[in-house]
């Protein structure tokens, strides 16, 4: 039974830890293919026009194409301003498509309607009929036209509802979205109907990004190097094909940051696999070795009836081997299912998570089946051999102990000082060094499986306090046009507010406080 | 030549620097049918001679012999052959298997062997036709002892090796288990072999050996054994 046990639990843990992270990219695949995830984000200097459009398509691995409207402005919800990022499409979205999780999707006909998506990092929680204003300063967009400058209305409407709520497979990390209005954090995400847009003059509806996917996404894991690979040739072809920025799926914050955190499981399914093996082995062992000195007078008269010593083993193989299968038909069900869900609900601290998907990695249930099943044959036979090599004559009295050595430590001088029960105890542990080694083993492995164990559990959920404490050191980012990023004024301000600038990227400065 | 026969025996065991020869120089004959006691304090030589004879140990040099066959020259394979077939054994504290009731210890032994007693019958022999579900540990010793009497008759084998068989018996229950192995040699003409401590027992034996030192120092033939019923001790 102890057996069964340890085998359960060391091929159930490593069957889990081994499908966890493929569940993981499995369950998001489908949730991705599902909800046709973009391949690509197109943004753009200045607004795409149709011949953008006509080139992106003609684009020969490009599958949909989807133009939308996406603008960051403020909006004053209850008396507060906020940061709203609006995307608007004619049509409900069929790249990155939304799962309404409250309240009711749009019409498409009424301009004022919107849908928000389920908050996540520290969002502000949108609530059906919820009325959003766009602030008098967010209202207008200044265009380029003629060599002079005008300014012209973004929206037809300056009102909205939240109609309902809605998860977006591009949102879905416990990262906050950044943006460049306000305090740089999005507050709210909300999909409108193109109507509430304002046509611009000359140019009508503008289209300020475009998501596309790619033909054979759906034959390739998400989250994988196989992705990557593939992905990596369509994104040339769509950099070449036009003057635009091409931002595949790793410059998404969601996307980038699981990809990460997905493989950390299986780095530490590598590691674990010799640890079970080993404390499995021991466990299997001793308590089979138990079992054969238990039994040490029944076998003597098995011998002494003219039992083979070979009959005599098998009797402990098949006791072995019954208690490896019974451990194995527990531990497949149980790995396959109890660990890669605890892992999954895991990763929900940080993560939005779509539904479940199992995996079953047979080469590695077979893999473990059979060292499962070959070491235990083989620990079973190294347990009975030294009985068996006995004579029936000897194996019929009990166990000859061997000669009472003296142990080192009675060679120290405070040996004698110790009291009677001490000395005899301490013999004891040292004399039998296998029982005392095996013991000492088996709890320490144990011990150290259960610590690791907890200790993953512990550093999944820790990644979000590393990210922000340790990794994310930097106070702030100051989103700058590129002008401004070499003026006096700028280095004054930070000089003047204690900030030292550690990287510059383009559009950005990332400072330090030095307080 | 005799049915059993030993040469020269001896056995030595190495512990540490000393040698301890158990059996030393050992020569002895039995014939078939024959009812023998072995006998002699402890320490003898008595168990070491019974085991290399049953196959259960080898010897260091000389010759054993059981019904032409050199048991001496065996292999570990060989031997488990020997006692298989030819050998039953019945031990001072009985040696049945506690989870397994008188009738299942009794086949235990059978299932293995080639022309084997019927258990059932077997045990009706020794008087047990009715306890034949009960464990060993819901019968008393003389009657454990009985049931491994069966289980050593059933195997039908050539020759009965019993070491001090009434050892953990009383008076009484001693002398009915001697009985029926008297009987049983009688009756079926196998070959009985009794080690003993109990010099009175002598009296029941066709042939009696005294041991000591690892040697046989006396041998005595009875040409008109006692009864057991008879004896006193
Ligand atoms: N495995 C062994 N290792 C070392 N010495 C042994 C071993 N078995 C027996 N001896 C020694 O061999 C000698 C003969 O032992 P044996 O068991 O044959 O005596 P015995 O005549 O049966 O005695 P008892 O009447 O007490 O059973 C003894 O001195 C014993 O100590
Ligand atoms: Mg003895």
């Amino acid at each position: 039974m102890a057996i069964a046990g340890i085998i359960a639990l060391g091929v159930a843990f490593l069957i889990g830890l081994t499908v966890s992270t493929p569940d993981i990219k499995k369950s998001f695949t489908e949730y991705f293919i599902q909800s046709n995830l973009a391949d690509f984000s197109l943004r753009s200097e200045s607004a795409f026009s149709e011949e953008d459009l006509e080139r992106i398509n003609g684009v020969d691995e490009v599958e949909d194409v989807l133009p939308l409207f996406s603008y960051d402005v403020t909006c004053e919800v209850k008396g507060k301003e906020y940061n709203v990022r609006f995307y608007a499409t004619d049509e409900a979205p069929n790249i990155n498509k939304l799962t309404l999780e409250s309240g009711e999707m749009l019409d498409y006909e009424t301009a004022s309607q919107v849908v928000a998506i389920t908050p996540f990092a520290s969002m502000e929680v949108p609530e059906l009929g919820d009325k959003l204003v766009v602030t008098e300063d967010s209202r207008n967009l200044t265009v380029e036209m003629f060599g002079r400058e005008f300014s012209v209305p973004l929206f037809d409407t300056y009102e909205f509802e939240i109609m309902g709520t809605a998860t977006s497979p591009s949102y879905y990390s416990f990262f906050d979205e950044t943006c460049l209005i306000g305090d740089g954090k999005v507050d709210y995400i909300l999909f409108a109907d193109l109507s509430a847009i304002a046509d611009i003059p000359t140019i009508g509806k503008m289209t300020t990004e475009v998501w596309v996917t790619a033909e054979d996404t759906a034959k390739y894991t998400a989250l994988t190097q196989d992705y990557d690979k593939y992905i990596r040739g369509v994104e040339e072809d769509l950099n070449d094909a036009g003057d635009w920025y091409v931002l595949n799926r790793k410059t998404n914050l969601s996307y980038y940051s699981l990809s990460m955190n997905a493989d950390k499981v299986a780095n530490v399914a590598t590691v674990f696999p010799i640890f079970f093996i080993a404390v499995a082995a021991l466990v299997a062992f001793s308590t089979i070795v138990r079992m054969v000195d238990e039994d040490r007078s029944q076998i003597g008269t098995l011998r002494s009836l003219g039992y083979s010593g070979s009959a005599i083993a098998s009797k402990y193989i098949f006791y072995g081997l019954s208690a490896c299968i019974l451990g194995l038909l527990l531990a497949v069900p149980l790995g396959l299912t109890i660990l890669p869900i605890v892992i999954w609900n895991a990763y929900g601290s940080m993560y939005t998570l779509p539904a479940f998907h199992f995996t079953a990695d047979f080469a590695m249930i077979g893999i473990c089946s059979a060292v499962s099943i070959v070491a235990t044959l083989l620990v079973t036979i190294i347990a009975c051999a030294s009985s068996l090599k006995e004579t029936p004559a000897s194996i019929l009295q009990p166990r000859a102990p061997k000669p009472g050595k003296r142990i080192l430590l009675e060679r120290l001088p405070f040996w004698g000082l110790l009291p009677f029960k001490h000395k005899a105890s301490l013999r004891n542990v040292f004399r039998f060094k296998r029982n005392f080694l095996m013991t000492v083993l088996a709890v320490a492995g144990c011990g150290a499986l259960i610590i690791a164990g907890m200790g993953m559990l512990n550093s999944v959920a820790a990644v979000t306090d590393l990210q922000f404490n340790e990794i994310y050191s930097y106070d702030l980012t100051i989103g700058v046009s590129s002008d401004y990023a070499e003026s006096a004024e700028l280095s004054e301000f930070l000089s003047d507010k204690k900030y030292m600038e550690v990287r510059k990227e383009r559009g950005s400065i990332i400072v330090v406080n030095l307080n | 030549m005799s049915f059993i026969e030993l040469k020269k025996v001896r056995k030595t065991y190495i512990m540490g620097d000393n040698k301890i020869h158990a059996a030393d120089g050992v020569n002895l004959s039995i014939e078939k049918g024959e009812f023998c006691v072995v006998v002699g304090p402890s320490g003898a030589g008595k168990t070491t001679v019974l085991n290399v004879l049953g196959g259960m140990d080898t010897v260091t040099s000389g010759r054993v012999v059981l019904d032409g066959k050199v048991i001496s020259k065996m292999n570990a394979k060989q031997l488990t052959e020997y006692r298989r077939h030819d050998v039953g054994f019945v031990f001072q504290f009985y040696n049945l298997v506690q989870n397994l009731t008188a009738l299942e210890n009794v086949e235990l032994a059978v299932e293995i062997c080639k022309k084997p007693l019927d258990p059932k019958e077997t045990l009706r022999l020794v008087g047990l036709g009715d306890r034949m579900k009960n464990f060993p540990a819901q019968l008393s010793g003389g009657e454990q002892q009985r049931v491994s009497i069966a289980r050593a008759i059933a195997k039908n084998p050539k020759i009965l090796l019993c070491d001090e068989p009434t050892g953990a018996l009383d008076f009484t229950t001693g002398k009915s288990v001697l009985a029926l192995l008297q009987k049983v040699c009688r009756e079926t003409g196998k070959t009985v072999i009794i080690i003993t401590h109990n010099q009175e027992l002598t009296k029941m034996a066709d042939r009696v050996f005294g041991m000591r030192n690892g040697k046989v120092i006396y041998e005595a033939v009875n040409d008109n054994p006692t009864p057991v019923e008879e004896l006193v001790w």
